[in-house]
Protein backbone atom coordinates (compact mmCIF):
# COMPACT_ATOMS: atom_id res chain seq x y z
CA UNK A 1 0.00 0.00 0.00
CA UNK A 2 2.93 2.67 0.67
CA UNK A 3 4.75 4.44 -2.55
CA UNK A 4 7.17 2.47 -4.60
CA UNK A 5 9.68 4.83 -6.53
CA UNK A 6 10.18 4.29 -9.91
CA UNK A 7 13.38 3.67 -11.74
CA UNK A 8 14.35 6.07 -14.14
CA UNK A 9 13.59 4.66 -17.88
CA UNK A 10 9.67 4.09 -16.48
CA UNK A 11 9.89 7.91 -15.26
CA UNK A 12 10.95 9.08 -18.24
CA UNK A 13 7.94 7.07 -20.11
CA UNK A 14 5.66 8.37 -17.66
CA UNK A 15 7.22 11.93 -18.41
CA UNK A 16 6.55 11.88 -22.10
CA UNK A 17 3.09 10.14 -21.81
CA UNK A 18 1.77 12.90 -19.69
CA UNK A 19 3.23 16.19 -21.38
CA UNK A 20 1.16 18.95 -22.92
CA UNK A 21 1.93 22.35 -23.47
CA UNK A 22 0.72 23.45 -20.03
CA UNK A 23 3.10 21.72 -18.35
CA UNK A 24 6.02 23.18 -19.99
CA UNK A 25 9.30 21.89 -18.49
CA UNK A 26 7.84 21.62 -14.95
CA UNK A 27 8.97 17.89 -14.65
CA UNK A 28 12.26 17.54 -15.77
CA UNK A 29 13.62 14.29 -15.96
CA UNK A 30 16.72 15.49 -14.13
CA UNK A 31 14.49 16.38 -11.00
CA UNK A 32 11.57 14.40 -11.37
CA UNK A 33 10.90 11.28 -9.53
CA UNK A 34 7.66 9.45 -10.44
CA UNK A 35 5.87 6.84 -7.80
CA UNK A 36 3.24 4.40 -7.99
CA UNK A 37 0.92 2.74 -5.23
CA UNK A 38 -1.39 0.36 -5.80
CA UNK A 39 -5.02 1.29 -4.35
CA UNK A 40 -7.38 -1.46 -2.67
CA UNK A 41 -10.56 -0.31 -4.55
CA UNK A 42 -9.31 -0.49 -8.19
CA UNK A 43 -8.37 -4.29 -9.42
CA UNK A 44 -6.42 -2.59 -13.04
CA UNK A 45 -5.67 0.63 -11.78
CA UNK A 46 -3.25 2.25 -9.91
CA UNK A 47 -2.11 6.12 -8.52
CA UNK A 48 0.88 7.67 -9.81
CA UNK A 49 2.67 10.38 -8.91
CA UNK A 50 5.14 12.84 -10.33
CA UNK A 51 6.95 15.05 -8.18
CA UNK A 52 9.69 18.02 -9.30
CA UNK A 53 12.12 18.37 -6.41
CA UNK A 54 13.79 21.56 -7.97
CA UNK A 55 11.38 23.59 -6.19
CA UNK A 56 10.19 24.61 -2.42
CA UNK A 57 8.09 22.96 -1.62
CA UNK A 58 7.96 19.75 -3.92
CA UNK A 59 5.72 19.93 -6.58
CA UNK A 60 3.39 17.08 -7.25
CA UNK A 61 0.54 15.93 -9.32
CA UNK A 62 -1.12 12.89 -9.59
CA UNK A 63 -2.30 10.47 -12.24
CA UNK A 64 -4.71 7.08 -12.35
CA UNK A 65 -3.53 4.91 -14.94
CA UNK A 66 -2.62 1.27 -16.58
CA UNK A 67 1.45 2.14 -17.31
CA UNK A 68 0.35 2.98 -20.49
CA UNK A 69 -2.21 5.67 -20.24
CA UNK A 70 -2.08 8.45 -17.51
CA UNK A 71 -5.41 10.48 -16.44
CA UNK A 72 -4.68 13.75 -14.43
CA UNK A 73 -6.21 14.20 -11.22
CA UNK A 74 -7.24 18.17 -11.86
CA UNK A 75 -10.00 18.12 -8.99
CA UNK A 76 -12.90 17.07 -10.63
CA UNK A 77 -14.67 13.60 -10.41
CA UNK A 78 -14.46 12.68 -14.27
CA UNK A 79 -10.89 11.98 -14.34
CA UNK A 80 -11.95 8.73 -11.47
CA UNK A 81 -15.44 8.34 -13.05
CA UNK A 82 -13.69 7.21 -16.20
CA UNK A 83 -11.48 4.26 -14.53
CA UNK A 84 -14.86 3.41 -11.92
CA UNK A 85 -16.04 0.30 -14.53
CA UNK A 86 -17.55 -2.61 -12.82
CA UNK A 87 -14.23 -4.46 -14.28
CA UNK A 88 -12.25 -2.35 -12.07
CA UNK A 89 -13.97 -0.67 -9.39
CA UNK A 90 -13.90 -3.37 -6.27
CA UNK A 91 -16.51 -1.62 -3.99
CA UNK A 92 -17.54 -3.62 -0.82
CA UNK A 93 -17.30 -3.39 2.99
CA UNK A 94 -13.32 -3.37 3.04
CA UNK A 95 -12.82 -1.08 0.13
CA UNK A 96 -15.17 1.04 0.70
CA UNK A 97 -14.20 3.91 3.63
CA UNK A 98 -10.77 4.06 1.49
CA UNK A 99 -12.33 4.94 -1.78
CA UNK A 100 -14.41 7.78 -0.05
CA UNK A 101 -10.98 8.88 1.72
CA UNK A 102 -9.23 8.73 -1.66
CA UNK A 103 -12.60 10.91 -2.78
CA UNK A 104 -12.47 13.71 -0.54
CA UNK A 105 -8.57 14.47 -0.63
CA UNK A 106 -8.71 14.20 -4.65
CA UNK A 107 -12.32 15.20 -5.56
CA UNK A 108 -13.40 19.40 -4.55
CA UNK A 109 -16.52 19.61 -3.36
CA UNK A 110 -18.82 22.68 -3.95
CA UNK A 111 -19.31 22.48 -0.01
CA UNK A 112 -15.65 23.14 1.23
CA UNK A 113 -12.99 21.13 2.35
CA UNK A 114 -14.47 18.43 3.45
CA UNK A 115 -11.74 15.01 4.91
CA UNK A 116 -12.15 12.19 6.83
CA UNK A 117 -11.16 12.58 10.77
CA UNK A 118 -8.27 10.41 11.75
CA UNK A 119 -4.74 10.28 12.35
CA UNK A 120 -2.95 10.07 9.18
CA UNK A 121 0.68 7.97 8.93
CA UNK A 122 3.68 9.46 6.79
CA UNK A 123 1.58 9.29 2.88
CA UNK A 124 -1.37 10.54 4.45
CA UNK A 125 -3.10 7.11 4.23
CA UNK A 126 -5.59 7.39 7.29
CA UNK A 127 -4.06 4.28 9.94
CA UNK A 128 -7.84 3.78 11.13
CA UNK A 129 -11.15 4.95 10.38
CA UNK A 130 -12.90 6.77 13.44
CA UNK A 131 -15.04 4.09 15.61
CA UNK A 132 -17.98 5.81 15.46
CA UNK A 133 -18.11 5.26 11.47
CA UNK A 134 -21.48 2.65 10.14
CA UNK A 135 -21.29 1.32 6.92
CA UNK A 136 -24.45 -0.74 5.50
CA UNK A 137 -25.19 -2.14 2.10
CA UNK A 138 -28.77 -1.13 0.60
CA UNK A 139 -28.82 -4.14 -1.64
CA UNK A 140 -32.30 -2.88 -3.21
CA UNK A 141 -30.65 0.20 -4.15
CA UNK A 142 -27.55 -0.94 -4.79
CA UNK A 143 -25.30 1.25 -2.49
CA UNK A 144 -23.02 1.68 0.38
CA UNK A 145 -24.56 3.90 3.26
CA UNK A 146 -21.73 5.37 5.43
CA UNK A 147 -22.15 7.86 8.76
CA UNK A 148 -19.05 8.94 9.30
CA UNK A 149 -17.49 11.94 11.61
CA UNK A 150 -16.09 14.67 9.04
CA UNK A 151 -14.48 17.91 9.10
CA UNK A 152 -16.82 19.70 7.36
CA UNK A 153 -15.85 23.08 5.62
CA UNK A 154 -14.24 24.53 8.91
CA UNK A 155 -17.07 22.27 11.36
CA UNK A 156 -16.74 19.04 12.90
CA UNK A 157 -19.76 16.52 11.51
CA UNK A 158 -21.61 13.68 11.45
CA UNK A 159 -22.18 12.92 7.86
CA UNK A 160 -24.59 10.52 6.20
CA UNK A 161 -23.28 9.45 2.84
CA UNK A 162 -24.07 7.54 -0.19
CA UNK A 163 -21.99 5.67 -2.16
CA UNK A 164 -23.16 4.26 -5.83
CA UNK A 165 -21.27 0.76 -7.47
CA UNK A 166 -20.36 3.40 -10.11
CA UNK A 167 -18.39 5.38 -7.13
CA UNK A 168 -20.34 8.14 -7.08
CA UNK A 169 -20.22 9.99 -3.69
CA UNK A 170 -23.33 11.78 -2.14
CA UNK A 171 -23.54 13.80 0.98
CA UNK A 172 -26.79 13.25 2.01
CA UNK A 173 -26.97 15.00 5.30
CA UNK A 174 -24.69 16.11 8.05
CA UNK A 175 -25.03 16.81 11.29
CA UNK A 176 -23.21 18.29 14.44
CA UNK A 177 -21.56 15.84 16.74
CA UNK A 178 -20.30 16.23 19.95
CA UNK A 179 -18.41 12.96 19.50
CA UNK A 180 -16.92 14.37 16.47
CA UNK A 181 -16.07 17.89 18.12
CA UNK A 182 -14.28 15.64 20.82
CA UNK A 183 -11.91 14.54 18.06
CA UNK A 184 -11.51 17.57 16.31
CA UNK A 185 -7.28 17.55 17.00
CA UNK A 186 -7.08 14.16 14.58
CA UNK A 187 -8.04 16.04 11.72
CA UNK A 188 -5.06 16.70 9.76
CA UNK A 189 -5.85 18.99 6.58
CA UNK A 190 -3.96 17.18 3.38
CA UNK A 191 -4.88 17.13 0.07
CA UNK A 192 -1.63 14.89 -0.37
CA UNK A 193 -1.39 11.20 -0.57
CA UNK B 1 16.07 23.39 -49.50
CA UNK B 2 11.93 23.86 -48.47
CA UNK B 3 9.56 25.69 -49.67
CA UNK B 4 9.14 28.75 -47.40
CA UNK B 5 5.48 27.63 -47.00
CA UNK B 6 7.00 25.32 -44.67
CA UNK B 7 8.84 26.94 -42.57
CA UNK B 8 7.50 28.34 -39.71
CA UNK B 9 7.73 31.85 -38.93
CA UNK B 10 10.46 32.21 -36.91
CA UNK B 11 12.19 30.37 -39.91
CA UNK B 12 13.09 27.00 -38.70
CA UNK B 13 12.12 24.12 -40.76
CA UNK B 14 10.35 21.59 -38.72
CA UNK B 15 7.76 20.35 -41.28
CA UNK B 16 9.13 18.06 -43.64
CA UNK B 17 6.24 16.90 -45.66
CA UNK B 18 4.04 18.92 -48.10
CA UNK B 19 1.39 17.44 -46.07
CA UNK B 20 2.48 18.05 -42.69
CA UNK B 21 0.81 21.52 -42.49
CA UNK B 22 -2.03 18.93 -41.73
CA UNK B 23 -0.95 16.75 -39.28
CA UNK B 24 -0.08 20.31 -38.02
CA UNK B 25 -2.99 20.81 -37.43
CA UNK B 26 -4.79 18.19 -35.83
CA UNK B 27 -1.73 17.62 -33.43
CA UNK B 28 -2.19 21.55 -32.36
CA UNK B 29 -5.93 20.35 -31.55
CA UNK B 30 -4.69 17.62 -29.85
CA UNK B 31 -2.14 19.01 -27.95
CA UNK B 32 -4.76 21.81 -26.80
CA UNK B 33 -7.41 19.19 -25.93
CA UNK B 34 -4.42 17.89 -23.43
CA UNK B 35 -3.55 21.02 -22.17
CA UNK B 36 -7.13 21.32 -21.00
CA UNK B 37 -6.39 18.75 -18.11
CA UNK B 38 -3.72 20.58 -16.58
CA UNK B 39 -4.89 24.29 -17.27
CA UNK B 40 -7.27 26.41 -16.65
CA UNK B 41 -9.69 26.65 -19.34
CA UNK B 42 -9.85 30.54 -19.18
CA UNK B 43 -7.02 31.62 -17.01
CA UNK B 44 -6.26 35.15 -18.33
CA UNK B 45 -8.83 37.10 -16.36
CA UNK B 46 -7.98 35.44 -13.33
CA UNK B 47 -3.95 35.46 -13.98
CA UNK B 48 -4.77 39.41 -14.40
CA UNK B 49 -6.61 39.52 -10.96
CA UNK B 50 -3.72 38.05 -9.23
CA UNK B 51 -0.97 39.88 -10.32
CA UNK B 52 -3.40 43.02 -9.93
CA UNK B 53 -3.62 41.98 -6.42
CA UNK B 54 0.26 41.50 -5.81
CA UNK B 55 0.80 44.64 -7.19
CA UNK B 56 -0.54 46.15 -4.42
CA UNK B 57 2.84 45.10 -2.06
CA UNK B 58 5.75 46.60 -3.23
CA UNK B 59 7.45 43.59 -2.54
CA UNK B 60 5.04 41.75 -4.90
CA UNK B 61 5.37 44.58 -7.78
CA UNK B 62 8.84 44.29 -8.39
CA UNK B 63 8.95 40.88 -8.08
CA UNK B 64 6.54 41.07 -10.76
CA UNK B 65 8.57 43.39 -12.51
CA UNK B 66 11.63 41.66 -12.29
CA UNK B 67 10.28 38.38 -13.69
CA UNK B 68 8.01 39.67 -16.43
CA UNK B 69 11.27 42.25 -17.92
CA UNK B 70 12.54 38.17 -18.36
CA UNK B 71 9.31 36.90 -19.81
CA UNK B 72 7.80 35.34 -17.45
CA UNK B 73 5.21 32.84 -18.60
CA UNK B 74 2.33 31.95 -15.82
CA UNK B 75 0.37 28.39 -15.78
CA UNK B 76 -2.56 28.10 -13.58
CA UNK B 77 -2.73 24.38 -13.14
CA UNK B 78 -5.87 22.46 -11.87
CA UNK B 79 -5.24 21.46 -8.34
CA UNK B 80 -6.76 20.77 -5.33
CA UNK B 81 -3.67 21.32 -3.22
CA UNK B 82 -2.53 24.73 -3.43
CA UNK B 83 1.52 24.88 -4.67
CA UNK B 84 3.63 26.71 -6.92
CA UNK B 85 6.61 25.89 -8.79
CA UNK B 86 9.05 27.69 -10.92
CA UNK B 87 12.08 26.65 -13.61
CA UNK B 88 14.75 27.94 -15.17
CA UNK B 89 12.86 28.87 -18.39
CA UNK B 90 10.93 31.42 -16.56
CA UNK B 91 7.53 29.25 -15.63
CA UNK B 92 5.66 29.79 -13.15
CA UNK B 93 3.17 27.16 -12.44
CA UNK B 94 0.54 27.95 -9.99
CA UNK B 95 -2.16 25.81 -8.66
CA UNK B 96 -6.32 27.15 -8.75
CA UNK B 97 -9.52 25.88 -9.07
CA UNK B 98 -10.88 25.42 -12.66
CA UNK B 99 -14.61 27.60 -11.61
CA UNK B 100 -12.01 30.51 -9.54
CA UNK B 101 -12.88 34.10 -10.63
CA UNK B 102 -11.31 35.58 -7.76
CA UNK B 103 -8.04 35.25 -6.08
CA UNK B 104 -7.41 34.15 -3.05
CA UNK B 105 -4.92 35.67 -0.28
CA UNK B 106 -3.61 32.72 0.33
CA UNK B 107 -2.66 31.94 -3.68
CA UNK B 108 -1.55 35.67 -3.79
CA UNK B 109 1.25 34.65 -1.70
CA UNK B 110 1.81 31.57 -3.16
CA UNK B 111 2.34 33.58 -6.28
CA UNK B 112 4.70 35.94 -4.78
CA UNK B 113 6.65 33.07 -2.85
CA UNK B 114 6.67 31.44 -6.63
CA UNK B 115 8.09 34.52 -8.26
CA UNK B 116 10.83 35.12 -5.76
CA UNK B 117 11.84 31.52 -6.73
CA UNK B 118 11.84 32.80 -10.27
CA UNK B 119 14.04 35.61 -8.92
CA UNK B 120 16.20 33.03 -7.07
CA UNK B 121 17.26 31.28 -10.19
CA UNK B 122 17.54 34.16 -12.14
CA UNK B 123 20.14 34.94 -8.92
CA UNK B 124 21.85 31.59 -10.16
CA UNK B 125 20.74 30.22 -7.08
CA UNK B 126 19.10 26.61 -7.52
CA UNK B 127 19.22 23.24 -5.59
CA UNK B 128 22.16 21.28 -7.13
CA UNK B 129 21.36 18.08 -9.05
CA UNK B 130 21.08 14.60 -7.16
CA UNK B 131 24.48 13.81 -7.14
CA UNK B 132 25.96 16.80 -5.27
CA UNK B 133 26.72 16.27 -1.91
CA UNK B 134 23.51 15.74 0.36
CA UNK B 135 24.83 18.01 3.27
CA UNK B 136 25.23 21.27 0.68
CA UNK B 137 22.18 20.38 -1.07
CA UNK B 138 19.93 20.40 2.07
CA UNK B 139 21.57 23.34 3.04
CA UNK B 140 21.08 25.21 -0.37
CA UNK B 141 16.91 23.91 -0.03
CA UNK B 142 17.08 25.09 3.27
CA UNK B 143 18.19 28.60 2.63
CA UNK B 144 16.37 28.45 -0.47
CA UNK B 145 12.65 27.79 1.21
CA UNK B 146 13.34 30.16 4.13
CA UNK B 147 14.14 32.93 1.56
CA UNK B 148 10.95 32.40 -0.35
CA UNK B 149 8.86 31.85 3.30
CA UNK B 150 10.36 35.80 4.38
CA UNK B 151 9.70 37.19 0.72
CA UNK B 152 5.84 35.48 1.32
CA UNK B 153 5.76 37.20 4.70
CA UNK B 154 7.18 40.74 3.46
CA UNK B 155 4.04 40.43 0.62
CA UNK B 156 1.99 39.72 3.68
CA UNK B 157 3.54 42.74 5.52
CA UNK B 158 2.65 45.15 2.62
CA UNK B 159 -1.03 44.05 2.18
CA UNK B 160 -1.73 43.68 6.00
CA UNK B 161 -3.26 47.29 5.82
CA UNK B 162 -5.36 46.84 2.73
CA UNK B 163 -6.67 43.03 3.98
CA UNK B 164 -5.85 42.21 7.58
CA UNK B 165 -8.16 39.37 8.68
CA UNK B 166 -7.13 37.92 4.88
CA UNK B 167 -3.38 38.21 5.25
CA UNK B 168 -3.34 36.99 9.09
CA UNK B 169 -6.11 33.59 8.06
CA UNK B 170 -3.32 33.04 5.24
CA UNK B 171 -0.19 33.08 6.85
CA UNK B 172 -1.71 30.76 9.65
CA UNK B 173 -3.23 28.45 7.12
CA UNK B 174 0.81 28.11 5.89
CA UNK B 175 1.78 28.10 9.24
CA UNK B 176 3.91 31.16 9.00
CA UNK B 177 3.07 32.83 11.71
CA UNK B 178 6.00 33.09 14.10
CA UNK B 179 8.41 34.52 11.27
CA UNK B 180 5.53 36.77 10.25
CA UNK B 181 5.55 38.25 13.43
CA UNK B 182 8.81 38.54 13.99
CA UNK B 183 9.58 40.12 10.84
CA UNK B 184 6.96 42.22 12.04
CA UNK B 185 8.78 43.25 14.83
CA UNK B 186 11.54 43.51 13.11
CA UNK B 187 13.91 40.97 15.33
CA UNK B 188 16.62 40.32 12.96
CA UNK B 189 17.78 37.45 10.35
CA UNK B 190 18.90 35.22 12.76
CA UNK B 191 15.75 35.12 15.27
CA UNK B 192 13.75 34.26 11.92
CA UNK B 193 16.44 31.88 11.03
CA UNK B 194 16.17 30.06 14.39
CA UNK B 195 12.13 30.15 14.18
CA UNK B 196 12.78 27.81 10.95
CA UNK B 197 15.35 25.51 12.20
CA UNK B 198 13.18 25.01 15.33
CA UNK B 199 9.90 24.32 13.38
CA UNK B 200 11.83 21.99 11.22
CA UNK B 201 13.45 19.82 13.88
CA UNK B 202 9.94 19.61 15.09
CA UNK B 203 8.63 18.04 11.63
CA UNK B 204 11.62 15.40 11.87
CA UNK B 205 10.53 14.95 15.20
CA UNK B 206 6.82 14.05 14.46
Amino acid sequence: MTWQILDKPRTLRIIGAVKANGLGNLFDPATTEARVRTLPFYRNIKLYRLTNYATLPAFSLFYLGDDENYTYLDGGFEGIRFYNTEQNLILNKETVLPYLDFYFIFVAMDAGEIGILGARDQYHILEEFPSETEVKFDAERNLFMIKIPLYFDGSLMIGSIEITSEGVVTITDTKMSMQAQGRQALYETTTDY
Amino acid sequence: MMNDDFKNKNGTESLNSPYSHLSSTFARKDLKEEDNQYTLSDAEPLIKKLKSKLRESQTGARLLDVAESRGLKIHLIKSKKLQSAATPKMELFLAAEEKQTEPYMIQILEFGGALREIEQLLLGYRIPDDGADPLERANIAHTKFLDKIVYMCKIGLDLEVLYSDDVKKAIDAFGYEDIYNAQKQALGEDVVRDIYLEAQKSEVAD
